[in-house]
């Protein structure tokens, strides 16, 4: 017997699953809300009326001189690394998706083996330093310049693209180059906007590549700073007795870290949504 | 005649021109400026580094003849990687500070820091009065050769019990000294609402877990066996967790717990959360670093829930033995290396001259406390003051930060130094608070020395021997796990089956011979 839509069975599966999603978002909001809430707490001190909530601990960040410039430098990287990001790995995406291409397999198999195993980390200081590139914004966007990963989406993506497209293209004298960028990437907006939050989120959080490959503290990106302003705050009560006082609670300015580095993604993320949920499922499936 | 004056006035040119040539080259070795890599760590982690014209910079070129280029190095695990990393490449900082004691052991092994000891008599001040103390010296002694400048730590034994004195003076209660006055007390505390707002919502032990051994030091203490050592003799050596007083002060804690005078969260609570509570009044008493707890600005929270709060240092409560302990310390402070690579070069001498300079004088001020009249004034005793300096210039404001990152070469810890770092403030209600008399009590009570430990290099699976004992010791506090004769050996008998005997004899041995244990 075939269920009809509407009936009893349906509507406790519903509800079953609307309450599953509800849990799943109390469980996504409640650490969110948390996180914004302490953000928003103000400093109690003595014979001072205090207000229920204060910006406090977001001007005390926003105050701090390498604030701004370390966001400049996360800003560089984010664009810095997310346009040589995909234009490496479209590019590769593309050649590798044609399965004429001679020596394919073999390209395939050595490019999964570094999704496998790595060199590991001296290595890869040893060749930053040996190419003369230690302090500089390049050294840290450069190892991570095309992931396997998206790159094996993108291939998988390109794949199921119509080859006629692209023949037909030819046909009429369209250059390799023009198929790409005439035919195929226009078709591609979904699995580009995709690999491209992926991309920006790695090269937004970057954290651990500066601190290995920058000396100078004026080319730290964001995370490290908030990290640094951090760990101040956690040594200001052992250090000097002196030390001129926040204008926010300790837990207030780390919150408040959190939020204004979340901040932008989340800002980027709802434009995008369709694209992405439609371009991880295109890339996924290989017909 | 006439050639013999002819020879003589040849030879003389001659050995006129090579004395002027050995002059020049004498002075313009003397003259010769020295590049020299410092890492340091930040002073000030959230302050970018100081800029180029930094008129230190200056300084250091025009009368050090060096040309220092300062890294504020990361601190944490990122930034042991990072050293790692560098002494992989063989390209590590000519003079840098290291925190990780396993990382120095690791890196003198290799071979990769210089033997320091020849440079230290181009340094004379320092020497006399930072690197005359054998115990310290032998820290940074690996295989005969000293490696490192090891230095005293500034202020030690800065943690110690507080208790709410005027809890106290409400309850009519005597300041308590014995395990058995501290647990009354502490119920006191817990039960008859000290602070007087109706509620049953304090307590009268506050712990912090992120302290060893879980925050209870004290009780541990007053059976002696405080730290993860016992460190009396060659004969006694063991790990604590052997020692039958270990067992005893566990089942005191769990009276403690039993008797709920605890704050029940402490197996979770964090540093941060615990400051937060006991600056909300909840606990009656707890251990405390001096200044997170007395100085103006980590006071003020606390001020403002509780303006007649008064804490008291407490002396540590005594055992049955007579034994106390306001928990373990080690004076060991800054361990300075320098690599291997910077000695062979001949940089040896240029980095005695830059410690030795920032020891004392010009260096010393510049580096702790920036420019006389522009960022400190001195008044009339010699302390630094705030007096007549526009508060952004301000040697602790936050313009400041960016020029601190070498002041730890500079600061010595000495009288007038901590007058001006830890200054005195008012209350709310006008009370005075000296947080250095609140040092100097935290001092004079009893602490533990363990500095030796510092050269016991850890077990291969010292993580899966930290985890055995801290998960017995825990469950054993808490009462998931009764102590009676069957657990307790059961406990004792597996730290042999993670091979802890052997880690015994390593690190007797390594106290042995360095003289540490007789």
């Amino acid at each position: 017997m075939v269920k009809s839509f509407g009936s009893r069975g349906d509507k406790v599966f519903d509800f079953g699953l609307n309450f599953f999603l509800i849990l799943v978002l109390i469980v996504t909001i409640v650490p969110l809300s948390y996180v914004v809430i302490i953000s928003l707490k103000p400093l109690v001190m003595p014979n001072q009326a205090t207000p229920l909530v204060s910006f406090g601990a977001y001007i005390e960040l926003l105050a701090q001189p390498s604030f701004l410039r370390a966001a400049l430098n996360s800003f560089v990287l984010l664009v810095g690394g997310v346009t040589l990001n995909m234009v490496l790995t479209t590019l590769s995406a593309f050649a590798l998706s044609r399965k004429s291409l001679p020596g394919r397999g073999v390209i395939l198999a050595f490019i999964l083996f570094t999704f496998l195993f790595n060199a590991g980390l001296i290595p890869q200081f040893l060749l930053i330093k040996n190419l003369g590139l230690l302090d500089s914004l390049p050294s840290v966007v450069l190892p991570g310049a095309i992931s396997v990963y998206n790159l094996l989406i993108m291939i998988a993506f390109l794949q199921n693209l119509p080859e006629s497209l692209g023949e037909a293209a030819r046909i009429d004298g369209a250059s390799e180059f023009q198929v790409l960028w005439y035919v195929m990437l226009p078709l591609s907006k979904p699995i580009l906007l995709t690999v491209g939050l992926f991309y920006a989120v790695n090269n937004w959080n970057e954290f651990f590549l500066p601190i290995l490959f920058l000396s100078d503290k004026d080319l730290m990106p964001l995370p490290v700073v908030l990290r640094d302003i951090l760990s101040s705050l956690n040594s200001a009560e052992y250090v000097d007795g002196n030390r001129q006082a926040t204008i926010a609670p300790p837990d207030a300015i780390k919150m408040a870290a959190v939020v204004l580095t979340t901040l932008p993604m989340l800002m980027v993320y709802p434009w995008i949504q369709s694209h992405f949920t439609k371009g991880v499922l295109l890339g996924g499936v290989k017909e | 005649m006439k050639r013999s004056i002819k020879k003589t006035a040849f030879v003389s040119a001659i050995t006129a021109c090579l004395a002027l040539s050995g002059l020049a080259l004498y002075s313009s070795a003397q003259n010769a400026v020295t590049d020299l890599t410092v890492w340091l760590p930040a002073g000030a982690p959230e302050a970018g580094p100081p800029p180029a014209d930094w008129e230190v910079y200056k300084i250091i070129r025009e009368k050090l003849n060096i040309n220092l280029k300062l890294v504020v190095a990361p601190i944490g695990a990122e930034g042991e990687t990072k050293l790692g990393a560098l002494a992989a490449a063989n390209d590590l900082p000519d003079l840098f500070e290291m925190r990780n004691r396993n990382q120095f052991f690791q890196l003198a092994g290799q071979g990769l820091l210089g033997n320091v000891k020849p440079i230290v008599k181009f340094m004379p001040q320092r020497n006399l009065e930072r690197y005359k103390n054998d115990d310290l010296n032998l820290l940074a002694t690996v295989n005969g050769t000293m490696v490192g400048l090891q230095e005293a730590q500034l202020l030690y034994k800065r943690t110690s019990l507080l208790i709410r004195q005027d809890w106290l003076d409400k309850l009519g209660l005597k300041t308590p000294t014995t395990l058995a006055e501290f647990m009354n007390v502490a119920k006191a505390f817990t039960e008859k609402d000290p602070d007087g707002n109706g509620k049953n919502d304090t307590y009268g032990l506050g712990i912090n877990s992120d302290w060893t051994p879980g925050g209870f030091d004290i009780i541990y203490g007053a059976y002696g066996t405080v730290g993860n050592w016992n460190l009396g003799s060659a004969a006694s050596f063991k790990l604590n967790a052997r020692e039958a007083n270990y067992r005893k002060a566990t089942e005191f804690v769990n009276t403690l717990i039993e008797a709920k005078v605890v704050d029940p969260d402490w197996p979770t609570l964090k540093t941060n959360d615990f400051r937060n509570r006991w600056k909300q009044g909840k606990y009656g008493i707890f251990a405390e670093d001096f200044c997170a707890a007395m100085c103006s600005f980590n006071y003020a929270p606390f001020d403002a829930s509780n303006p007649t709060g008064a804490l008291k240092t407490l002396q540590p409560p005594v055992g049955p033995d007579g034994k106390s302990s306001s928990g373990t310390f080690a004076a060991a402070g800054t361990l300075l290396t320098a690599s291997k690579k910077a000695i062979d070069a001949g940089k040896g001498q240029a980095i005695a001259r830059l410690l030795e300079w920032a020891n004392s004088g010009e260096g010393y001020y510049s580096l702790a406390f920036g420019k006389r009249g522009l960022n400190y004034n001195l008044d009339r005793n010699g302390v630094v003051t705030a007096a007549g300096i526009e508060p952004a210039n301000l040697y602790n404001s936050a313009n400041f930060l960016k020029f601190t990152h070498m002041r730890n070469l500079a600061l010595n810890g000495r009288p007038k130094e901590l007058a001006a770092r830890y200054p005195i403030f008012k209350t709310s209600n006008g009370r005075t608070i000296t947080p250095m008399d609140f040092y100097r009590a935290s001092f004079a009570t009893p602490h533990t020395n363990i500095i030796s430990t510092f050269l016991i290099k850890p077990a291969s699976n010292q993580a899966d021997l930290d985890r055995y004992i801290n998960e017995n010791r825990i469950q054993f506090q808490l009462g998931q796990k009764p102590i009676n004769d069957t657990t307790w050996n059961q406990f004792v008998n597996g730290l042999n089956s993670l091979r802890a005997n052997e880690y015994e004899a390593t690190a007797k041995q390594t106290l042995i011979t360095a003289g540490f244990l007789k």
